[in-house]
């Protein structure tokens, strides 16, 4: 019953993943180049080019002085950084939808209505993460 | 057609379609802004009555909405919708109403809760009614993501936090595994449409010649649904988040999100993809078989009710999925509102008398209900009749729903699965009925009795009351269920 691919199907319906093929090549081609780059860069020509010599300091993680990390590296962070991620997130969502219509834009109101609308959605969420405080950082 | 033109018909004759879940989403809106601006610190409880007023409202819009399709075949009204979207409403009205003492003990009363209730249960409104898979992701989405934060809402508990995170990531997991299975249908058919009937169509043309990608494509959205509806295998957020949710939005997780889903469940399912039914109709009878035998098992070792109502909702699900199973989709629908109606009921009580006695201090362990007989007659008569009709005895309307549901199982030759169903239901009666025992004849510590609020009392009045007197129209029943028609 189950078999794979779609190869049996007439032409109008063939296979549905033929036409991303060429996204396939793109993707293996992107993987051989930098598959090569990190190791042409990192391996082959450090071993052509850089001077041998040692030094201990030279595999802590900085070599200008700063500290290590003494204590348990699993710190507690600021909530406010998680807030503004998301509120960050919203507004970019919100620019990702703006450019497909701006590029489809031709001084149609109607459709400028409707972003119109679709932005004043947003900005009533907008004043009110602004009337609760969210934007501030001290409190 | 002119872009203007098709806006001037979407307006006047698509938004009609959506009169009840758009007001839910422009009042809830208004209330965050500027509305709450205008209500002091100590007045909170007001939303209260505007949010219940605004659900009415969208209610008597939804069951008076045109019987059409609309927004380019994405919504549909028609008695799957409207019955279904009544049900939702329902569930969150009795939801605001039961969350008032709690709120109110622990001065948490804001106007956030109300709005997300009044979101949530837009969102659920557009569930029933999409007949896009893009628009069905997108409603269910709106439902869960307001879901996620109400369940941590008491902020300052552990143990709600903790239950918040576990289903917001489970659920946005599982999000993931619906929409890659989307997008697997989408290619499958071609990658020319999401609606759900031209999907249908393409599919079984597809699948007919046997397709991996179709298989692994219906296969996953499956998951998805079964995700949202707390199916074995995939039900282990739902007992902790019950568990750690403020108890009245537990009682809403069991019955307005679930209603919505299984709603659009028949919606995908039973109406959706008949042309590809072999495919998923093996997967989801051993998802229903599992959630009947797992739901019903793991509730007998339950000393929370909370979590023993959160494993016997399982279960309860695994029965409603017979209804998705069935060939015969209408027939399918009326059986599942009906049990859904009932199971509301039920629920509504059993979780108002669970949450007054938590209001004392006590009421999630099971042991708290010792004596509950002697101390306060009434409630555990209520409580009785609410775990009875819940454990399906006779004569309860919890009988008749289940009697409907499995008859229907066994006419579309579900033989097997029924015959698991009424074993389990056996297996369920002992766990109800451990508790009427505990009131009843277990001894108790005289404790001082409290006085209950009123619109507790009242959720527990009317339930009981409508469950005993469904109890004498029974097969009655089935008259007023036939108007949930399809088409």
């Amino acid at each position: 019953m189950i078999q794979t691919g779609t190869a049996s199907l007439e032409p109008a319906m063939s296979n549905p993943v033929a036409p991303f093929l060429p996204v396939l090549i793109l993707l293996l081609a992107a993987l051989a180049m930098g598959g090569f780059i990190v190791w042409a860069s990192g391996w082959l020509l450090p071993r052509l080019l850089k001077p041998r010599n040692p030094q201990a300091h030279k595999l802590t993680p900085y070599e200008c002085g700063v500290p290590l990390f003494q204590q348990d590296a699993r710190r507690r962070y600021n909530i406010q950084f998680y807030l503004v991620a998301v509120l960050f997130i919203l507004f970019d969502v919100e620019a990702a939808f703006l450019l497909p219509w701006a590029v489809q834009f031709k001084s149609n109101l109607a459709s400028f209505g409707v972003m119109l609308a679709f932005v004043a959605t947003l900005l009533v969420g907008y004043v009110y993460v602004w009337g609760k405080g969210a934007l501030e950082w001290e409190r | 057609m002119s872009f203007a033109q098709g806006l001037l018909e979407a307006l006047t004759k698509d938004l009609p379609l959506l009169y009840g879940p758009a007001l839910l989403a422009v009042a809830a809106t208004l209330m965050l802004w500027p509305g709450d601006r205008f209500v002091g610190r100590g007045n909170k409880k007001a939303w209260a009555f505007v949010a219940a007023l605004v659900l009415l409202a969208a209610g008597a819009l939804a069951l008076t909405a045109p019987t059409d399709e609309g927004f380019n075949r994405m919504f549909r009204v028609d008695g799957l919708t409207k019955g279904f979207q009544a049900l939702c409403v329902m569930g969150g009205l009795i939801t605001i109403a039961l969350s008032q003492p709690q709120l109110n003990a622990l001065k948490e009363q804001t106007v956030e809760y109300y709005a997300l209730i009044l979101f949530s249960v837009c969102g659920m409104m557009l569930l029933v009614g999409a007949t896009d898979l893009v628009s069905m992701y997108f409603s269910l989405e709106l439902m869960a993501l307001c879901i996620y934060v109400l369940v941590a809402y008491l902020r300052h508990q552990e143990r709600s936090v903790e239950a918040g995170l576990k289903y917001f990531l489970l659920g946005a997991f599982s999000s993931g595994i619906l929409l890659y299975g989307i997008s697997l249908l989408f290619a499958a058919a071609g990658g020319v449409t999401t609606n759900l009937a031209e999907l249908n169509g393409r599919l079984a043309l597809v699948s007919a010649n046997g397709s991996l990608l179709v298989y692994a494509g219906v296969l996953m959205v499956l998951v998805g649904f079964a995700f949202k509806v707390a199916a074995v295998p995939f039900h282990m957020w739902s007992p902790d988040a019950y568990e750690g949710a403020p108890t009245p939005i537990t009682a809403f997780m069991s019955m307005a999100p679930k209603a919505a889903a299984l709603g659009a469940f028949l919606r995908v399912f039973g109406t959706g993809f008949q042309g590809i039914a072999s495919d998923w109709m093996l997967p989801l009878a051993y998802i229903a078989g599992a959630s009947m035998v797992l739901g019903n098992v793991a509730a007998l070792r339950q000393q929370s009710l909370k979590r023993l109502l959160a494993y016997s909702s399982i279960a309860h699900v695994g029965y409603m999925l017979l209804g998705v199973m069935s060939g015969d989709a209408q027939a399918g629908a009326q059986a599942i509102w009906l049990y859904m109606l009932t199971y509301l009921l039920m629920q509504s009580g059993a979780f108002a008398i669970l949450i007054y006695l938590q209001g004392k201090g006590e009421g999630e362990r099971i042991d708290d209900f010792r004596g509950l007989g002697r101390r306060q007659p009434v409630l555990a008569f209520a409580m009785m009749v609410f775990l009875l009709s819940l454990a399906g005895i006779p004569p309860l309307v919890g009988f008749f729903s289940k009697f409907i549901l499995f008859k229907l199982a066994i006419e579309q030759g579900h033989v097997a699965l029924t015959v698991l169903a009424l074993l389990t239901s056996a297996v369920a009666a002992y766990y109800y009925l451990n508790v009427v025992a505990v009131m009843y004849f277990k001894e108790a510590p005289e404790t001082e009795r409290a006085p209950m609020g009123s619109l507790a009392t009242l959720v527990v009045t009317v339930s009981c009351a409508l469950i005993l007197v469904g109890t004498f129209f029974g097969f009655r029943l089935m008259d007023w269920m036939g108007r949930i028609v399809l088409g």
